[in-house]
């Protein structure tokens, strides 16, 4: 699987980055993605959802958070 | 082929970028110096609005302007035809902002300080500030406080005849906080070493994403004041700096500011470009962004009026009278955390004061989107904002713990793996259904809030004083219909026995 370490890159910097990687990969691919607590948990899962994607798994690791999701 | 869009990653750290409800769409923010914009950059704007947005630029309570709907890959594209002009994006997110001001002393004869060159020292003494926390400042240059610098901003500067009074605190949204007064009689130097001193104080005590207000919260504001208040006759080194739209001399007593009418800041390109037009033929060259969401032409003589009126009118725009201030909203219907229409409420609102013929109240209403009320619904004689019920589906909810970083009250727990939201500390934002990604959060009941009463400073033509206080909510979920109900209601007491 893919994966993309965004631990703090702030908004919207982050996402932008979510959607190149995204452009890379095909429909149904999975991207796992490291986002740091606050702004970026709360506001890059959601933009990729709303974008059409699905989120897999969400999964706190001490200070930051693990996202899977699958490309829509 | 795929062709891969050209994105500057140094730039969008800097902020200015904010993503919209539809998909890749984001607005873009446009910094405004001095809350002015000079005719030929605003035109720009509204250029760019055309060719790259939906033909609107939005006037906005933040004194700059918005283009909405910029598909993602345009964002360079928009960013090099700014700077074209010289324009740039606003810094947004946590950072020192740029300072709201209200007028120069040369425009308005109320002013007695001159904000503008007090703007113009703080501006220029936090132009690369790297960010970490998020600081409003507000300078206004009378007892009218028309930029509402105690509630708008966590410092906010009032002139007075003898300097600038110091307020701290200020904010709206979910924990609104009134700006308690920390200093007075203070010259423009010491206001920027105050703000010196709140900043190397927050870096010192503050947690990740603290505002004033929390501060003062945790701490005692007399803590907090001692601290802001030390050795503030130390120079601090500030460069002279001239803003772009700053007058030499006063503009004589014929002249005065023209607001024109924006209902909820919604202004379309050609009528921008107008605009900018009628301030190079008749004023002074550039338009300034007015807190309740309008451009303002200043410096015209009052013999021109009824020929800009005229223009204005062949574009669709007319000048605010003195019935109702500026009807104001929010991005409410296309902004990522809207829960109702707040530009659809107040155009029927703006029917109902036609029908009513309110004609002397310059009376404030306001609409926002959610809680976070960026409309200033607050501070308005009427406002509005949207509401919505959170409940957690316990079959889907992962105890992932995304929403309750979400919240901003703190009324979300996770016990037994399952999210538990607490229904008196909500305060119906929709933060937690739109950050779960797995949809376990849903809308109950959703609906308008309306509150009255609330008070925030007064544009010139007013004669009220400035006193700031915070509306009182007499209503909750109720439907649009209900809301216009209300209005109508206290709109015609309004009217007979005034404010
Ligand atoms: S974000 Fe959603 S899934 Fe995660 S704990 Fe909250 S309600 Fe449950
Ligand atoms: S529980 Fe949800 S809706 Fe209520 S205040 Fe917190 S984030 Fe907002």
């Amino acid at each position: 699987m893919e994966s993309i370490d965004l631990r703090g890159v702030s908004c919207p910097l982050n996402y932008v980055k979510v959607k190149l990687k995204l452009e890379e990969l095909g429909f149904g691919q999975e991207l796992e993605i490291l986002l740091s607590d606050g702004e970026p948990i709360i506001n890059v899962p959601r933009s990729a959802k709303e974008d059409g994607n699905k989120i897999l798994e969400v999964e706190k690791i001490d200070d930051y958070f693990k996202v899977v999701l699958k490309k829509g | 082929m795929n062709q891969k869009p050209k994105i500057d990653f140094e730039q969008l750290k800097r902020g200015g970028v904010v993503k919209l409800k539809e998909k890749d769409m984001f607005s873009v923010w446009v910094r405004a110096v001095c809350c002015n914009m000079d005719a030929r950059k605003l035109k720009m704007v509204a250029d760019i609005a055309e060719e790259f947005g939906r033909g609107i630029v939005l006037f906005t309570t933040r004194q700059f302007p918005i283009i909405p709907h910029i598909h993602f890959k345009d964002l360079e594209t928009v960013r090099e035809k700014l700077k074209e002009v010289n324009l740039m994006l606003d810094r947004c997110g946590a950072r020192v902002r740029s300072a709201d001001v209200c007028y120069d002393a040369n425009i308005c004869p109320h002013a007695v300080t001159n904000p503008i060159t007090l703007g113009e020292k703080i501006d220029q003494y936090w132009r690369d500030d790297p960010g970490g926390h998020k600081i409003k400042i507000s300078i206004v240059g009378c007892s009218k406080q028309c930029t509402s610098p105690r509630v708008l901003s966590d410092l906010g500067f009032v002139g007075t005849e003898q300097g600038y009074a110091a307020y701290l605190g200020g904010r709206l949204g979910l924990k609104p906080f009134i700006g308690i007064k920390v200093a007075e009689k203070l010259s423009e130097d010491q206001c920027v070493k105050l703000i010196d001193n709140f900043f190397v104080f927050l870096r010192r005590e503050g947690k990740e994403g603290e505002r004033s207000a929390d501060l003062i919260n945790r701490l005692g504001i007399e803590k907090v004041k001692a601290e802001i208040n030390k050795d503030l006759s130390a120079a601090v080194g500030t460069k002279p700096y001239i803003c772009d739209t700053k007058l030499g001399e006063k503009v004589g007593t014929n002249k005065v500011i023209l607001r024109v009418r924006a209902t909820c800041g919604e202004v379309t390109s050609s009528q921008t470009r107008k605009v900018a037009d009628l301030s190079e033929k008749y004023g002074l060259g550039f338009v300034h962004f007015s807190v309740r969401g309008t451009p303002e032409i200043p410096g015209v003589s009052k013999e021109n009026v009824p020929a800009i009126a005229h223009e204005l009118a062949g574009v669709g725009l007319e000048l605010l009278d003195k019935g109702t201030d500026n009807l104001q909203s929010c991005f409410g219907s296309y902004c990522t955390n809207g829960i109702v229409d707040a530009q659809g409420l107040l155009r029927k609102v703006e029917k109902i004061i036609q029908k009513l013929g309110i004609n002397n109240l310059n009376l404030k209403i306001a609409a926002s989107g959610c809680p976070n009320n960026c409309a200033v619904s607050l501070i308005s004689d009427i406002g509005f904002w949207g509401v919505i019920e959170p409940i957690v589906n316990l079959d889907k909810c992962t105890g992932c713990a995304i929403c309750v970083s979400a919240c901003k009250v703190n009324a979300i727990e996770i016990r037994d793996k399952k999210a538990v939201i607490d229904p008196n500390k909500c305060k119906g934002c929709m933060d937690c259904i739109l950050a779960c990604p797995f949809d376990a959060i849903v809308g109950g009941k959703r609906g308008f809030a309306v509150s009255i009463g609330g008070r925030g400073g007064f544009s010139p033509s007013d004669s009220r004083e400035g006193e700031t206080k915070l509306g009182q909510v007499i209503a909750e979920f109720v439907s649009e219909e209900e809301a216009l109900q209300i209005t109508e209601g206290r709109l015609k007491k309004f009217k007979e026995e005034g404010l």
